[in-house]
């Protein structure tokens, strides 16, 4: 009796091998519909802590610019930039954007003082990482120094190269190559307050204006990766 | 050095339960073969477990960590073959004689040397060198077929003795792969706590150090989506027998962990609970508690009441002494749990566990006698057809347990070499 056992025959017995099919099917299917989710749907953080090494280098590129705006005395004007205006393209990722806000006074009038300018970057409209605490979103001047206006654009850039062995090159990749950031407009506002030279009390010498020199350059990067 | 606690504790009860069982059962007379290699089987799977567990337990300096990844992975051998043994065997044997039980033991010699070649040239983290870890496909799918074949044969579905035998079949996936069904919905939900479980969540310090590749992680959750696939179906079955009025103790074990499996897609899968302190005590009170405390208890359960250890006189002693030892210290650990997630003090909870231990003075001994009554015993009906007659000589019985020390010895004295050479766990000499 004992000899006349064998798998199949106790797999395919009448009364189990429906149920046994049925089984067999489903598991084939849940194995099928893991491998898909795994490789396919999920986000599954594979090679974390690794025992490869990368190093991930950035090749950088500057677009820069200038602009001259002449702003009247209590009055604000606009600089817009996006990508398309300074002619970006759109695979480009853009690290940060710096600008250089320079001024004189320009009224010629004699011991006419600096103006009061308040340039400040609108925190709207570009995708860009801006509770980073580094960024410099506004700065006033009221005697013709220098203005620096840092924007971090792009999330943890700082343009250092680097190396890790807590990701794998798919998850350094996704880290680096979201084009998103950097879309949509930037707006930087100019408000200019006049002072008047203290000859102003004759009525042809008038301060009524400013010109404003807008200095822009934005930092544009991509990225290398090499294992070691 | 840090010790994990709950894994030490853990790796005491496995090596508590091996080396009594390994007692028990060298010294049972007249207890059919299949049975005697399983209770054989059960004692060195744990002790390699048990020890794997004390030694793993501790977080060593940067310099030893190597050699702790390769004790657990080489001794992890001798426990997954012992599991993947007795799944040919027990509770029904597929290996009709001497020469198919050496077959399978040279092919399971086999993998591991593949295994061991590929530690060397790749590293403990190459999907080859984790070839073992495709226990729970092999394993579970038997198991499960058992399962269902005897649950629903027609007109035994009240006969003690063909349900017993697929509740022993239940009983040993529940303690291989219990932990795995506290996440099994994330199976089906698509959801990143099930995807994205590594070998390193794992307890224990060697576990933690394994590093996680593409494909070691897609083989390492494959068999843990086939676990739960095995968990569900004996979930469905289960409520269907508790709906016809035949549910038993095993089926509210299924149902219970799979119904905290449930709670663990609440628990898990809201974004909300992400870094909320209750997820880690959550995964201790059930993975972590299964992995460390309740699979030595399982087995227990599994050498007394199936039957694979018989309770004689001779014996009754040191088995008394051995479920006891396992159920007071599981128990105390789990009560210490439980008065660390309390938030009272520890003098009061003390005097609270003090009052409870008093009032419930000899309740171990009562489980005892519970556990060893009227243990389960196979059906006359086919008896031959399902388990051929092997006579086992004890000399044969001698070089079994030989071989299986042997594989742990070799095990420990590769893992050592092997640090001693320079063999970089996580690369391999490739690498």
């Amino acid at each position: 009796m004992k000899d006349d056992f064998s798998i199949l025959d106790f797999l395919m017995e009448d009364y189990s091998r429906r149920i046994l099919a049925c089984f067999l099917s489903f598991f084939m299917i849940t194995l099928s519909f893991h491998g898909i989710s795994f490789f396919y749907v999920v986000d599954v953080q594979a090679g974390e802590s690794s025992s490869i090494s990368y190093s991930v280098s950035f090749i950088t590129n500057e677009n820069s610019g200038q602009e001259s705006i002449l702003v009247a005395d209590d009055s604000s004007e606009s600089l817009v930039l996006s990508r398309e205006i300074v002619s970006i393209d759109e695979q480009t990722k853009i690290g940060y954007i710096e600008f250089l806000v320079t001024y004189s006074e320009t009224s010629g009038e004699f011991l006419d003082p600096c103006d009061d300018v308040h340039i400040e970057i609108s925190p709207s409209g570009m995708i860009a990482d801006w509770s980073n605490p580094n960024n410099i979103l506004s700065e006033s001047s009221s005697d013709c120094e220098d203005m620096i206006l840092i924007l971090y654009v792009y999330p943890n850039y700082s343009g250092e190269n680097y190396s890790t062995n807590e990701s794998s090159i798919e998850e350094i990749q996704n880290i680096w190559s979201d084009i998103s950031f950097g879309s949509g407009e930037l707006t930087v506002t100019i408000d200019v307050n006049t002072n008047s030279p203290p000859t102003s009390i004759v009525p042809s010498i008038q301060d009524d204006n400013e010109e404003i020199i807008v200095n822009w350059t934005f930092h544009l990067f991509d990225f290398q990766i090499d294992e070691f | 050095m840090e010790i994990d606690g709950l894994v030490a504790v853990g790796g005491i009860l496995s090596l508590a339960l091996g080396i009594c069982g390994i007692i028990l059962a060298r010294r049972q007379k007249d207890i059919i073969w299949n049975k005697m290699i399983g209770a054989h089987l059960i004692s060195w799977m744990f002790i390699s477990r048990g020890l794997t567990q004390a030694i793993t337990s501790f977080t060593l300096e940067e310099n030893l960590q190597d050699l702790q990844i390769f004790v657990d992975q080489f001794l992890d051998f001798t426990f997954v073959f012992s599991i993947v043994l007795l799944s040919f065997i027990f509770p029904i044997p597929f290996i009709r004689n001497k020469k198919q039980l050496v077959y399978a033991i040279f092919f399971l010699v086999s993998i591991a040397i593949i295994a061991t070649f590929s530690i060397i040239l790749n590293g403990v983290n190459h999907p080859l060198s984790m070839l073992h870890a495709n226990v729970y496909i092999v394993t579970g799918t038997i198991w499960t077929i058992i399962y269902l074949k005897f649950r629903f044969m027609p007109g035994k579905e009240d006969d003690q003795e063909i349900q017993g035998i697929a509740s022993a079949a239940l009983l040993l996936n529940v303690l291989v792969v219990g932990y795995t069904w506290f996440k099994w919905t994330g199976l089906y939900t698509q959801s990143e706590f099930f995807y994205n479980q590594k070998i390193s969540s794992l307890p224990g310090a060697a576990n933690a150090l394994h590093e996680s590749q593409l494909y070691t992680d897609y083989i390492w959750t494959m068999n843990l989506a086939a676990a739960s696939f095995f968990g569900l179906t004996m979930f469905v079955v289960e409520l269907y027998r508790v709906f016809k009025q035949r549910g038993d103790w095993t089926s509210y074990l299924v149902i219970v962990y799979m119904v905290l499996g449930i709670f663990g897609q609440l628990i898990h899968g809201f974004e909300s609970v992400e870094n909320s302190s209750f997820r880690p005590v959550w995964e201790l009170m059930t993975s972590t508690l299964h992995y460390t405390l309740i699979r030595p208890l399982l087995a227990l359960l599994l050498l007394f009441r199936f039957g694979l250890i018989r309770i004689e006189d001779r014996n009754r002693s040191l088995s008394k002494t051995m479920s006891i030892i396992l159920i007071v210290v599981a128990s105390s650990a789990i009560l210490e749990i439980i008065q660390s997630l309390i938030p009272i003090t520890e003098l009061v909870s003390a005097g609270i566990l003090g009052l409870a231990i008093a009032l419930a003075i000899g309740w171990e001994e009562r489980l005892f006698n519970s556990l060893v009554s009227n243990p389960l015993v196979y059906p006359n009906h086919r008896k031959e057809y399902f388990f051929p007659n092997i006579d086992f000589e004890s000399r044969e019985m001698e070089l079994f347990d030989r071989g299986l020390l042997i594989s742990i010895l070799i095990g420990m004295f590769l893992a050592v070499i092997f640090e001693l050479v320079g063999v970089p766990a996580a690369g391999g000499i490739l690498g």
